[in-house]
């Protein structure tokens, strides 16, 4: 629970060996540097490196015109290669990158004018296709000197109107209709010189002037031109997209590239975040204090000119925070680190929290069948991605969510929405008396039991805070705030139970929680000055009673989530069953719906139970007793895209 | 006419309809967010599916609804009698699902928006821009459970 203890420290190194010094401290990842410093130079800013763009605008082109296709888990865990870094080194200093990326960029922007050219010739098809009936070369169509042309076109239904009309403003007008297309009908209009159509005129009759161009051809002839000028184009295009497609066996290497082109940079950014004197540099920032003496011995092997220091933290600077916990609960640190890492002065709740939510996950699912693939497949992940950190912690919770899971969906009886009586006589017997809950036959009972765990958590919260305080030196505030509380609440939880169970007894507890309550509104008060202030804010606390009521109340999502899983399992059970009936495809049919039907349930449940365990943790167990201020702890050290470095 | 039996399966029929209308309208305004944020980004498809698909559990849990409705009334094996009444109060008993989910189910989709605008600029606060949305899931279950524990009450 404690968290791993940080120190300020300070690292100097002569001028010389700075870039050994930073290399060194990025392997390690165990340095963060200080505050300050960083929001001057913050890593975006070096991302936009020059080099660093074109290669990565070469590798996306590259792999869009390889048509690269990621697997469904490939969206969530990206593979990366892992390799050495010496390895990229190499492959830097041999590789000529520039040629390449330099050929697929201007390659590309030759493949993009010609989709532009390409897109205006279509274009311009469009704008004559409708004008195809016309059988005449359109130069033609200006040839009179006494009469000017106005090509455009009106809809259908204004046609007969405007015909009219144009005769009445002139009786030399000369209408031609061409075509009609997609609603609209074309018209070639004649008119003298002298006459002129206003423009509103024209509006009225919704009429969209069109340009023909003047040239020597007929509307069809130079469509067919326009489409032989496409299929040339197509053409030199398709040749442009070959040579991409022979340069995407270069991936790879952009790849790696990119990711030491990365590396370079963040160095570079690392580096100006020291300050100099005149032959040395120093970076001040944060490191475990366990690692201190191993990172200044190995800082001392590769750049002999260095030194680090352990300094004082300035007034209010806060160390970031690393968490420090034995293996079985290091997944949970996932759930902690969605919350937020503890402060200076707060425990690290992930241990506390951890018995709850791999509980309350396997209530959620519970199913034998569920628990038994979730555990395989998390393990198979495990085994074959390459994970983040972040990635790691999340499979290794689902396979102990998994293992929770089988043992609780024996308790309820479930093994994929069925229950034991599919299973051959000796077995189901077994299996039978394993069973001890049926939460659909009877949910009243699942709901009073996640109800008392959610009591019982509640309570655990108030307690932790109440320890917490204590070990802080502030037992008074500890025993009167949280210690009557959870006095109060208890003897309230047994009024209620003996109310039910055994009333002749129940007057016990009723009087003990009247004495918590009288306790709590004689003390709650006491930071008030005046004795009416004082009780009346001891009266008001009284009130905290209906958020500790909305909290365990809060808990009976258990129930829905665990009746969500078995019943929509047993429903594609049933479905599953309707098929037999039709004949030889109905097995297929069967195993069909069976499979997609039970992957599809569990993915859901899965996602369902994740996100409400959590929650109860984050929320309700949270809120007694963790605030979470604190960050962190983020060492330097290697970032990539594409792939690890080892 | 048995009034009974069709109260009943209009109960049924509303829970589930209402709450995949919520589902389906919560999915919809949280992949129309996804779909932009992947016009910059499409490697974010996967995390950004698990946000779209958080408003869909309405429409499940209103499933469920109907499907605890069929099962109390035995609809798939034959049918038992229903009361005029019992039919009645089954109906209502729907109702806190299919009105909760429908509402629920929209509202967690614009939450969810709200979370894939936090992933499209800081994928590391998948956790966050998850549980928020969550937060409204709330309601929804907590209809659930009053449909189920009132219809489980009702003697037929």
């Amino acid at each position: 629970m404690p968290l791993a203890p940080m120190e300020k420290v300070l690292i100097a190194v002569h001028l010389s060996e700075k870039n050994k010094a930073l290399a060194y401290l990025q392997k390690a990842s165990c340095f963060q540097f200080s505050e300050k410093k960083e929001k001057d130079f913050s890593d975006a800013s070096f991302e936009n490196h020059a080099d660093l763009q074109d290669v990565e605008k070469a590798i996306q082109v590259l792999a869009r015109i390889s048509g690269e296709k990621k697997n469904f888990i490939e969206n969530f865990a990206p593979y990366k290669e892992s390799i050495k870094l010496s390895e990229l080194v190499e492959l830097f200093s041999k590789y000529k990158f520039d040629d390449i990326v330099e050929k697929v960029l201007s390659t590309d922007e030759k493949a993009k004018d010609f989709d532009k050219k390409i897109s205006d010739l279509k274009k311009e098809i469009q704008k004559l296709l409708p004008w195809l009936p016309l059988d005449k070369r359109l130069s033609d169509l200006y040839q009179s000197r006494r009469t000017k042309l106005l090509a455009g076109s009106v809809p259908l239904k204004k046609e007969n109107l405007i015909l009219e009309e144009i005769k009445k403003v002139s009786s030399f007008v000369a209408v031609q209709k061409i075509n009609e297309f997609s609603g609209r009908s074309y018209l070639l209009i004649f008119l003298l010189n002298e006459v002129d159509l206003q423009e509103e005129f024209l509006s009225k009759y919704s009429f969209s002037k069109v340009i023909l161009p003047k040239i020597d051809k007929t509307p069809k002839q130079e469509i067919e031109i326009l489409r032989s000028q496409i299929e040339q184009i197509k053409e030199q295009k398709e040749l442009l997209d070959d040579q991409l497609l022979l340069l995407s066996k270069e991936l790879p290497n952009l790849r790696k590239v990119y990711d030491f082109l990365l590396q370079q940079s963040l160095l570079k950014a690392a580096e100006q975040k020291g300050n100099h004197t005149n032959k040395t540099i120093y970076w001040s920032g944060w490191m475990p204090k366990e690692k201190i003496f191993l990172i200044e011995k190995g800082l001392q092997e590769t750049a002999p000119a260095s030194a680090v220091f352990v300094v004082k933290p300035e007034d209010g600077e806060n160390p970031p925070t690393l968490l420090k916990n034995p293996k079985v609960f290091y997944p949970f640190e996932l759930i902690t680190g969605i919350f937020g890492y503890p402060g200076k002065d707060e425990i690290d709740p992930t241990i506390l929290l951890s018995f709850f939510y791999i509980l309350f996950f396997a209530m959620c699912l519970s199913d034998v069948g569920y628990g038994v693939v979730l555990t395989i497949a998390s393990l198979f992940f495990l085994k074959t991605l390459t994970l983040s950190e972040g990635g790691k912690k999340l499979l290794t919770l689902l396979f102990m969510g998994g293992i929770a899971t089988v043992i609780f969906g024996a308790i309820t009886g479930a093994y994929f929405g069925a229950d034991p009586s599919i299973f051959p006589l000796p077995l189901q017997l077994t299996l039978s008396k394993l069973r001890l809950i049926d939460p659909i036959k009877n949910p009243l009972s699942v709901l009073m039991i996640s109800i008392a765990l959610g009591f019982i958590q509640n309570i655990f919260g108030v307690f932790v805070s109440m320890v917490v305080k204590i070990l802080r030196g502030r037992w008074l505030e500890g025993i009167l705030d949280d210690g009557l509380w959870i006095f109060f609440l208890i003897s309230l939880a047994l009024f209620a139970v003996a109310t039910f169970f055994f009333p002749a007894k129940s007057f016990i507890f009723s009087r003990l929680a009247i004495i918590g309550a009288v306790l709590l509104v004689l003390t709650q008060g006491r930071s008030e000055s005046s004795i009416i202030k004082k009780l009346i804010n001891g009266l008001l606390s009284l009130y905290r009673t209906t958020s500790y009521l909305g909290d365990t109340l809060s808990y009976s999502r258990l129930l829905a989530l665990m009746m969500t899983t078995s019943i929509i399992g047993m429903v594609i059970n049933l479905i599953a069953q309707l098929t037999q009936g039709i004949p030889i495809v109905g097995y297929l049919l069967m195993v069909v719906i069976l499979f997609f039907g039970h992957i599809f349930n569990l993915l859901i449940s899965v996602l369902g139970a994740f996100i409400h365990s959590a929650r109860l943790q984050l929320v309700e167990f949270f809120g007694k007793f963790y605030s979470g201020s604190g960050k962190e702890f983020r060492p330097f050290s290697y970032n990539t895209k594409y792939v690890s470095i080892k | 006419m048995d009034w009974g039996i069709g109260l009943a399966i209009a109960g049924a029929a509303v829970s589930a309809f209402l709450s995949a209308t919520g589902s389906s309208m919560g999915i919809a305004i949280a992949a129309e967010a996804a779909g932009g944020v992947m016009t910059e980004d499409p490697e974010k498809f996967g995390r950004l599916l698990v946000m779209v698909a958080l408003p869909g559990t309405q429409g499940f849990y209103g499933f469920l609804g109907a499907f605890y409705i069929m099962m109390k009334i035995n609809l798939l094996g034959g049918g038992v009698p229903v009361s005029f009444s019992a039919g009645l109060q089954l109906f209502f008993a729907a109702l806190p699902l299919a009105v909760a989910c429908l509402f629920s189910g929209y509202y967690q989709g614009r939450a969810a928006v709200a979370g894939i605008h936090l992933i499209a600029k800081r994928l590391e606060e998948i956790g966050k821009a998850i549980i928020l949305p969550a937060m409204v899931e709330t309601y929804a279950v907590l209809g659930l459970l009053a449909t189920i524990l009132l219809v489980s009450g009702i003697k037929l």
